[in-house]
C-alpha cells in the first residue's frame, strides 16, 4: 500500500496541525423523555488537515506526485498520526484540488486535508 | 504551434507560482459513513497563475504578441511547467522513456545521497562511447538546464548533452552535481538530453532533472512525463506601472489532463509532440 511522504526532516507535517475526530450516532426521543441511542457509521471518521510550508522543490514534487498517483481523492495509502504516531491505513485526500505555491526558490506551500475512510 | 514565450533570463516565469493540479472523483457515501470511490482519470486539469513583473519592453511585447497570437483562450500552444522536472521516470532510468545504446548496461536500487535507493550505476561494456538519453516534446528555442548528481569508485568523465551542445564533466568518488545549460535547435520540436560515459567506464548517477530555464534548480522527482503540450491561456494581463518603466504581467494557463497523459515513450517514438489528438480545451 502506498505511503504518504514525508518531508526530507522524516516529518509527516508542521505546525499547526489540525486533526479532526467525527462519529455517527442517532438518537431516538420517546414521548416519556427517553431515548435510544445508537452508532450510525462503520467506525470513527478521523481528518488531519496538513499546511506546509518552506518546502524545497523537491517535497513539493514529491508531494504533487502522490497525489497524481493517488488521482486525487480516489486512491487510498498509509498515514501515519503525526499526533501518536500510530499507522492507519485505508487513508485518503480529502479533496480533489492540490495548490501548490512557490513563493521563492526554497519557499513553497501546500496543504492537504486526510482523510481516514470507514 | 505557438510556443509560450520565455524571459530574456530564459526562465519561464517569475516567483511565485501557483500551480492547482485538479482531478475528478465519483464518491458514492453509504448511509454508515463508508464510500464507494470512482477515478476519471481524464477530467483533470493542471493551472498555473504566473505573475510577471519588472518586465522589460520586448518581454511584455513578446507576452503580448503571443496572447494575440492565441487570440485568448481560442488557440492551444506549446507549455512546459515551469516547476518540475521535464524527465519522465527521473528515477526510473531503466523506463522505456530513456534510450541506451546497446552495450550500455544500467543497474538500479543503489544508495542515493538522500539516503535512498533511486541512484543508478551506467556501466558502459562496450569499446566504444555509449549514451543513455531521454527525448521530450520541448520547444527548441527555449534555454534549458540539464543536470545530474554523479560519482564514480574511479575517476572518471561523463559527457552532458543538450541536443547538439555537450559539455564533459570529472567524476569523482564524491557526489557532485553537473550540468549542461543551453538552448535546442532553434525550431525544433523536440530535444535531446543525452549521458555518455567512455568505454570501459562505471558511473553511479542520480537525480537527472531537465528544466526550462538557465539554471538548475534543485532536485525533483519524476514519475510520468511533466511535458504540457496543449494549453490555452484563461486570461492575461499587462499593466503599466506608474513610472511607466516597469511592465507587469499576469497569465492564467490551463493544461487538460489528457495532455499530459501522453506517455513520453509514444512522444519519443514519433519525435514530435501529439497535438493533433487533443482538442483546445473550452
Amino acid at each position: 500500500m502506498a505511503t504518504f511522504p514525508r518531508l526530507k526532516t522524516g516529518a509527516v507535517a508542521q505546525y499547526p496541525l489540525t486533526r479532526r475526530s467525527r462519529v455517527q450516532n442517532q438518537i431516538l426521543h420517546f414521548l416519556d423523555g427517553t431515548d435510544q441511542r445508537y452508532r450510525d457509521s462503520a467506525g470513527q471518521r478521523l481528518e488531519w488537515e496538513i499546511q506546509l510550508s518552506q518546502l524545497d522543490p523537491g517535497e513539493v514534487a514529491d508531494i504533487e506526485r502522490f497525489f497524481g498517483e493517488m488521482q486525487g481523492a480516489y486512491g487510498s495509502f498509509s498515514f501515519t498520526d503525526p499526533w501518536d504516531g500510530q499507522v492507519h491505513d485505508n487513508c485518503s485526500v480529502a479533496d480533489d484540488v492540490l495548490q501548490t505555491m512557490t513563493w521563492a526558490e526554497l519557499l513553497g506551500t501546500t496543504r492537504l486535508t486526510i482523510v481516514r475512510n470507514v | 504551434m505557438l510556443v509560450y514565450p520565455q524571459l530574456e533570463s530564459g526562465a519561464l516565469s517569475q516567483f511565485p507560482v501557483l500551480k492547482t493540479r485538479t482531478t475528478r472523483t465519483v464518491v458514492n457515501r453509504a448511509a454508515d459513513g463508508s464510500t464507494v470511490r470512482l477515478a476519471d482519470p481524464f477530467a483533470g486539469t493542471t493551472e498555473w497563475l504566473l505573475t510577471y513583473a519588472e518586465l522589460i519592453d520586448s518581454e511584455a511585447a513578446a507576452l503580448r504578441d503571443f496572447f494575440e497570437a492565441t487570440e485568448g483562450s481560442l488557440n492551444s500552444f506549446v507549455f512546459v511547467d515551469p516547476v518540475g522536472n521535464l524527465f519522465a521516470w527521473s528515477e526510473r532510468l531503466d523506463h522505456e522513456t530513456w534510450q541506451r545504446d546497446p552495450l550500455m548496461n544500467v543497474l538500479g536500487s543503489i544508495a542515493d545521497p538522500r539516503g535512498g535507493t533511486a541512484t543508478w550505476r551506467l556501466v558502459n561494456t562496450g569499446a566504444g562511447e555509449q549514451t543513455l538519453r531521454q527525448t521530450i516534446a520541448g520547444p527548441g528555442d527555449y534555454n534549458y538546464a540539464f543536470s545530474v548528481y554523479v560519482r564514480s569508485d574511479a575517476h572518471s568523465r561523463i559527457a552532458l548533452s543538450i541536443s547538439d551542445q555537450s559539455v564533459e564533466q570529472e567524476v569523482t568518488p564524491e557526489w557532485t552535481r553537473v550540468w549542461l545549460a543551453a538552448r535546442g535547435v532553434p525550431g525544433a520540436t523536440s530535444v535531446r538530453f543525452a549521458m555518455t560515459i567512455a568505454a570501459g567506464a562505471a558511473v553511479e548517477v542520480f537525480g537527472p532533472q531537465a528544466e526550462a530555464q538557465g539554471g538548475a534548480s534543485p532536485y525533483m522527482a519524476s514519475d510520468r512525463t511533466r511535458m504540457e503540450t496543449v494549453f490555452a491561456p484563461r486570461a492575461f494581463q499587462t499593466a503599466l506601472s506608474p513610472s511607466n518603466s516597469r511592465r507587469m504581467a499576469r497569465a492564467h494557463v490551463t493544461a487538460r489532463q489528457a495532455s499530459w497523459s501522453i506517455s513520453s515513450s509514444h512522444v519519443c517514438a514519433t519525435g514530435a509532440p501529439k497535438t493533433a489528438m487533443i482538442a483546445s480545451p473550452p
